[in-house]
């Protein structure tokens, strides 16, 4: 062997034994010689991106990337010269592609790995971690040939027969994902262990769904059917999910008789899932008849008396008129209340939908009131009617209960959590705060109320009394402060609080500003107001702002990450049905509520920094008032800004989010925008936004910073739908705000006075067309 | 009104909202995933009308004991609002969990560890579930408490109210 690839072999081992410090000075040595050998550029990248020779210690390669800019586009460069000196080189092009894996850009990593694959087909281990990549990417017609090939290379394991009937499966050839099936079963039929019992019983079911999924319902029924009697030691044991598919196909085929008693089986089974009840009603066909749902549930109370659910359904469809209405209510919250149960409220919420229900309710629950003796029974009566007024406006009467309540029983944590909730529907939020905080006070290690308190201060804006609060129940090992814990384990309501926190702060300092600055026209007398520690304060919390609504898309791009290995190991445990959820979570992952509530608050911000643009860049200009400073002022500013970081510090660059006001503010460099911009409206253009207040609002806002104005119309043609119709229901109230916001910030770019032409035309162009709408 | 249902892929963010709410040990959602990836009968979701969870458990078996090698389960976290609470909703999660894992996994004992100053919890897992405390283990928590190390044989685990409906017989 030549004394070069002896010295590769070296550095590469030197790699994998994580001496990288090593590896890399075998690498210079070997690129002085030769300067051409494609391997070592390709080995340096995959080390230097994440290894960095000055700070050895600065990164953990097992985290999301975090490798700077600058580090990247010279690994990015070194890979390039080692594709040109070795093009097909496998070797080169596996190291570039675990590189990209390392980087998580699965779309490069696929190509290398490709190339690699094409000249060194008897490396199974290249192949396998090219199918995950491909799994990653939703490349399903290129995964069925590479899981094909990789169950040719190694049949004797059933985990390679189970990824490649998946892969059939996620193109929808549901034929040939049993024809698969099929194949190792009379392959391992004789062969099976206990070990296997768990991984069988899972593929059996899946192959029930395959048959479902191919419409083909007679077969499943017979399939089912006899997975249910069988004897075997190898079978299928999730009854539940067999008797649901059974049900499934029962109704589909309208044996509506069987359908009822596979329901009555899994009623037996789990009593406690509503589902069963609604399922049971269609297969009497029964949904509309009240007198024999009533019957019915009436049989079933008696066969699972300790459950819920019968006694409460009744109450959801007889009608307010109904004399059996109120009787039966009656009894329902009388047994309620004597159990002690403090819920009773929450557990019948939903009647409050029928309004005629609602004075009934007061009826019964005042009734009771009258006679209660008990104190305790008295104190959740009373707790009750706070949360009835309360849930009907009536704030003060609310209060006034609940302020009885506490009377009673002052020993009581609800009672006072309670309270601060009535208040901060009164929008008194730093008197909920305190109160909430109390509460908390009462038991200090649930960390239930340990985080409403954190949710209610950070309401209050009172940042550093929730932090300190949270920090209770983190894992502050480096930091003084448990924000950075937070971030690690995940916390998204806390970040997604927080940055709207944030986002009022900056905005009140930014109004702050603006105050000083008029006065200082008027009279040049603002000697006690600190100027420069107001824009300090406009910065900080525009820059945390900002950084923290993206931690919550990186908490989400971490989510998105984790199905990686899972392509891998779901098909070794055989959990198939598992994995398929999976592919269909993360496939909804960027949809989902939050999302677009995060993405609405970010795009608003920044459009209205934009929006905001002048009277901002003056707040970020520090040399405007340096001179101006007393020595108190600059003393006050230092001591200001130490405890920000105390509280605040995430990131250890940039951690007050200077940096990125620098790009995205002050150079108006949107990359980070547009790139989640993608993420949510999936590149693949498999599907779109979903058309939700908030989301319409992102992309509104998303249109109106890049200056797309007429495009934003288009957003403001749906939320005015929406608001318009059916004007009771909590989304039709926030179109409605977002509504108002949307035309006030159009309306503002149509009132600005432009001199550029071609703005005095698009100005009149979206004038136009908001007189259409 | 509560229902309670297996576990799905799509729930784990909940689940994990609701252990971040209620409890101080947390896991990132890989660890959620790896258990209802591998074990997906075993975990248990409980959900109010407007189908948020209110309450999960999370149970898996042990693949890494080498010290026992009959097939046993474990409780990884158990959490129920604050505000749900006494409806007995940890209690029926607890249950359905080990029938599951007796009747898919069979699961012969089921083990967990309860906060020693958690009265709540060893009233339900010693009183209500009948598991037995084998013993204490010192500075089991991060924050230094001590845990109760327990456990459950789970092989006469049996359905209640299985024969109360007489399926032979209509309901109307």
């Amino acid at each position: 062997m030549a004394e070069v690839e002896l010295q590769f072999r070296d550095a590469l081992q030197n790699y994998e034994n994580k001496n990288y410090k090593k590896s890399l000075t075998l690498i210079d040595k070997i690129l002085k010689k030769n300067s051409l050998h494609s391997q070592s550029y390709a080995l340096k990248a995959l080390i230097i991106h994440f290894y960095h020779p000055q700070s050895p210690d600065l990164k953990d390669p097992n985290l999301l990337i975090s490798t700077p800019p600058n580090i990247l586009s010279i690994c990015n460069d070194l890979i390039k010269t080692s594709v040109k000196y070795g093009p097909s080189n496998s070797i080169s092009a596996h190291l570039a592609a675990l590189y990209y894996r390392q980087i998580k850009n699965y779309e490069m990593a696929t190509h290398f790995y490709t190339i690699a694959y094409s000249n060194n087909p008897s490396n199974k281990g290249i192949l396998r971690d090219l199918s995950s990549c491909l799994s990653q990417l939703r490349t399903y017609k290129s995964l069925i040939k590479t899981r094909f090939d990789y169950l040719q290379a190694e049949p004797g394991y059933r985990a390679n027969y189970s990824s490649t009937s998946i892969a059939y499966y996620l193109n929808n050839d549901f034929n040939n994902s049993i024809k698969i099936e099929n194949q190792i079963e009379n392959i391992i039929k004789d062969k099976l262990i206990d070990e296997d019992l768990t991984e069988n019983s899972e593929c059996l079911i899946y192959k029930a769904l395959l048959f479902f999924n191919l419409e083909k319902y007679d077969e499943t029924l017979d399939y089912i059917n006899n997975l249910l009697i069988s004897n075997e030691k190898f079978k299928c044991y999730d009854i539940t999910g067999l008797l649901e598919l059974k049900f499934k196909t029962l109704m589909i085929l309208e044996k509506f008789h069987d359908a009822q008693l596979t329901i009555r089986l899994l009623l037996k089974r789990n009593p406690l899932n509503v589902q069963y009840y609604y399922d049971l009603f269609n297969s009497l066909k029964i949904e509309n008849n009240t007198s024999s749902k009533l019957i019915v549930l009436n049989k079933l109370s008696k066969f699972y008396p300790k459950v819920d659910i019968p006694k409460f359904l009744p109450l959801t469809f007889l009608n307010h008129n109904d004399e059996q209405f109120k009787s039966h209510l009656s009894n329902y919250l009388q047994d309620l209340f004597k159990r002690g149960v403090p819920s009773v409220f929450n557990n019948i919420k939903s009647l409050y939908n029928d309004s005629n229900k609602i004075p009934i309710i007061l009826n019964i629950v005042k009734s009771f009131e009258e006679i209660e003796k008990n104190p305790l029974i008295l104190t959740w009566i009373k707790y009750f009617l706070s949360h009835h007024f309360d849930k009907i406006n009536q704030f003060d009467l609310a209060i006034d209960y609940i302020n009885q309540s506490i009377e009673i029983t002052p020993t009581l944590i609800e009672l006072y959590m309670f309270k601060a909730r009535i208040l901060k529907h009164q929008n008194h939020l730093i008197e909920a705060s305190k109160i909430m905080n109390d509460a908390r006070l009462l038991d200090l290690q649930d960390r239930f109320v340990n985080s409403k308190t954190v949710k209610y201060y950070l309401r209050a804006d009172l940042i550093n009394e929730a932090i300190d609060v949270a920090s209770l129940f983190t894992k502050n090992d480096d930091e003084p402060k448990g924000v950075k814990d937070l971030h690690i384990v995940q916390c998204r309501w806390f970040i997604t609080e927080y940055s709207k926190s944030l986002t009022r702060l900056f905005k009140k300092s930014l109004n702050e500003f603006e105050v000083v600055l008029n006065n200082d026209h008027d009279d040049d007398s603002n000697e006690d107001s600190n100027i420069t520690l107001i824009q300090k304060k406009v910065e900080t919390y525009l820059g945390l702002a900002l950084q923290r609504y993206f931690s919550i898309f990186q908490i989400y791009a971490e989510y998105y990450e984790d199905q990686f290995d899972f392509h891998f190991y779901a098909f070794r445990k055989g959990t198939l049905r598992s994995y398929l959820q999976m592919i269909d979570w993360e496939d909804n992952l960027y949809h989902e509520s939050l999302v677009g509530e995060i993405y609405s608050d970010l795009m608003s911000l920044i459009s209205f920094t934009k929006e905001n643009n002048k009277l901002l860049l003056k707040a970020l200009d520090h040399s405007l008032y340096l001179n101006k400073r007393s020595k108190k002022d600059k003393k006050d500013e230092i001591k200001w800004k130490d405890n920000m970081l105390i509280y605040n510090k995430v990131l250890d660059s940039d951690p007050l989010g200077n940096e990125l006001i620098n790009k995205l503010i002050k150079n108006n460099e949107l990359d980070k925008i547009d790139e989640l911009e993608k993420l949510i409206n999936r590149c693949d253009g498999k599907t779109i936004k979903p058309e939700t207040v908030y989301f319409i609002n992102g992309q509104f806002n998303y249109d109106f910073i890049n200056g797309k104005y007429v495009v934003a119309l288009a957003s403001i043609r749906k939320i005015k739908e929406i608001s318009n119709s059916n004007s009771n229901s909590n989304e039709s109230k926030i179109a409605l705000k977002l509504l108002n916001e949307m035309l006030e910030r159009i309306n503002k770019f149509i009132e600005t006075e432009f001199d550029d032409p071609k703005t005095k035309s698009l100005q009149k162009v979206v004038k136009l067309g908001l007189m259409r709408l | 009104m509560i229902t309670i249902r297996r576990a799905e892929v799509k729930d784990v963010e909940a689940m994990q909202d609701a252990n971040l709410h209620n409890l101080p040990e947390n896991y990132s959602i890989k660890y959620y995933l790896y258990h209802l990836l591998s074990w997906p009968g075993a975990s248990f979701v409980a959900l109010n009308e407007k189908d948020e969870v209110i309450g999960y458990v999370l149970g898996k078996m042990a693949d890494d004991d080498d010290e026992d090698k009959t097939p046993h389960g474990h409780v990884t976290s158990l959490s129920v609002r604050r505000n749900m609470r006494r409806n007995g909703i940890a209690g029926e999660l607890m249950k359905l969990s080990l029938i599951s894992l007796y009747e898919e996994y069979k699961c012969e004992y089921v083990s967990l560890h309860v906060r020693a100053s958690n009265r709540a919890a060893l009233h339900l897992y010693r009183d209500s579930l009948k598991f037995q405390v084998l013993s204490v283990e010192k500075s089991y928590y991060q924050d230094g408490e001590d845990a109760y190390y327990m456990k459950k044989e789970l092989k006469n685990v049996k359905r209640v109210n299985q024969d109360n409906d007489d399926i032979t017989i209509d309901l109307i």
